[in-house]
């Protein structure tokens, strides 16, 4: 590898973060994120990287003959766009030793301008899907169902409402849980569902942080253990807000459902 | 013998399938490996459900569950290549504790402290056997040299 002098390094560095962060903005673990910067970094002409990654930051580190050079940055919300990573991870497939930092820039910019996979309408009635599948698993029958994927569908607008006022996240999960629950078993006490619970149970789970938890449990499991935790406290603390969402609604319409 | 085989497996099977495809679609799951993304979450929806029927404890099925689909999964990210977790997250998500969870908070909020100690002990145990068959099915998995092209996360 050529000897690169302060200011393309520089540029190495910056490249390689961008990189990061992109990965990190779609939800990827800690340790994807950390090997894609490492082979990012070294096709385009750093002799050594350390990465330190954490849910919301990167410290990276880049090495090349005697200069190197740091850089920090942070994201300031925890999102999920698992498109984003299998684009990443395809675009470092594209490449090899001695592609230019152009075309991992160009790369770059081509995934950050791309539309999302699905429009809102869709990930809804995803949602509403999700959510009356799960309703059946849990032996609702149809009545059940319709409850949930009403409440799915709707929860999600609100959700996408919600977050583009810039709230943030943890209300607007109470808010949402709330809302989901009671939509849920308002419309299966109309149409009598015998089990107006397994619709409230399922309602709310288009709102449990899955990529969080699993990633977590990936971080924690190859060591990197900051991240992990970090992850995991925050998925957590957003399971607390779906059950305060759920036990306020439930006392609303006060009646037990146990 | 129909009936009931419609109720274990097809019906959890159907319904496994369309609901880990709907929450795919949420966390923007790409387009090409969405149907099998779904299908990872149908097998390990029935799977689950066979295994209770058989009279396991929902806990042990939810374990054996979540180690399918990690070990699914971790097939399908050579069938079309891709992270692993865009097979395994989705999938794993129609086995969350929902119904113990939900009894937790709601016993909690009614001061009924030890029915909600009971519950939640059950959700967290069935939590730990999804993260349980998962890390299994990663460690199993992982147990391959690095000289593959990618690994898959």
């Amino acid at each position: 590898m050529s000897a690169l002098t302060d200011p393309e390094l520089a540029a190495v560095c910056a490249a390689t973060m961008r990189f990061g962060l992109l990965m990190l903005d779609g939800g990827a673990s800690a340790y994807r994120v950390d090997e894609a910067m490492r082979r990012a970094g070294s096709l385009i002409g750093a002799d050594r990287v350390e990465a330190y990654v954490t849910p919301t930051g990167i410290i990276l580190s880049v090495y090349n003959g005697s200069v190197d050079h740091t850089q920090i940055s942070r994201i300031r919300t925890i999102r999920v766009n698992l498109q984003r990573v299998y684009d990443a991870e395809l675009l470092l497939r594209e490449m090899h030793g001695g592609s230019s930092i152009a075309a991992l820039v160009a790369g770059m910019d081509r995934i950050e301008a791309s539309l999302p996979p699905y429009p809102i309408w869709m990930v809804a009635l995803g949602c509403g899907l999700g959510c009356g599948s799960f309703a059946v698993l849990r032996n609702g029958g149809p009545l059940e169902f319709a409850a949930a994927f009403c409440a799915g569908v709707l929860t999600q607008f609100l959700r996408v409402r919600l977050l583009r006022a810039r709230l943030q996240i943890s209300p607007v999960t109470v808010i949402c849980a709330t809302v989901a629950s009671s939509i849920a078993l308002l419309i299966a006490r109309a149409v009598g569902a015998p089990q107006p619970r397994i619709a409230v149970i399922a309602s709310v789970l288009l709102l449990v942080p899955g990529v969080p938890l699993v990633t977590s449990l990936i971080d924690l499991l190859l060591g990197h253990l900051v991240a992990g935790v970090a992850r995991g406290v925050y998925a957590v603390l957003l399971l607390i807000g779906i059950g305060i969402g759920v036990v306020v609604s439930v006392t609303l319409f006060g009646f037990m459902l146990i | 013998m129909i009936e009931q085989l419609w109720q274990v497996i097809f019906l959890p099977a159907l319904f496994g399938l369309l609901g880990t495809m709907g929450f795919g679609i949420l966390f923007s799951v790409p387009r090409q490996t969405l149907f099998l993304t779904g299908l990872v979450g149908s097998l390990g929806a029935a799977l689950r459900s066979l295994v209770i029927n058989a009279g396991a404890s929902t806990e042990l099925a939810t374990f054996l569950a979540a180690l399918a689909v990690g070990l699914v999964g971790y097939g399908a990210s050579f069938v079309i290549e891709a992270p692993r977790s865009i097979y395994t997250i989705p999938g794993v998500l129609t086995m969350v504790p929902g119904v113990a969870a939900y009894e937790t908070v709601v016993y909690l909020s009614a001061g009924r402290y030890g029915e909600a100690g009971v519950s939640a002990v059950r959700a967290a145990l069935i939590a730990g056997a999804i993260a349980a068959g998962l890390t299994s099915a990663r460690t199993i998995t992982d147990f391959e040299p690095h000289s593959r092209r990618h690994r898959s996360d």
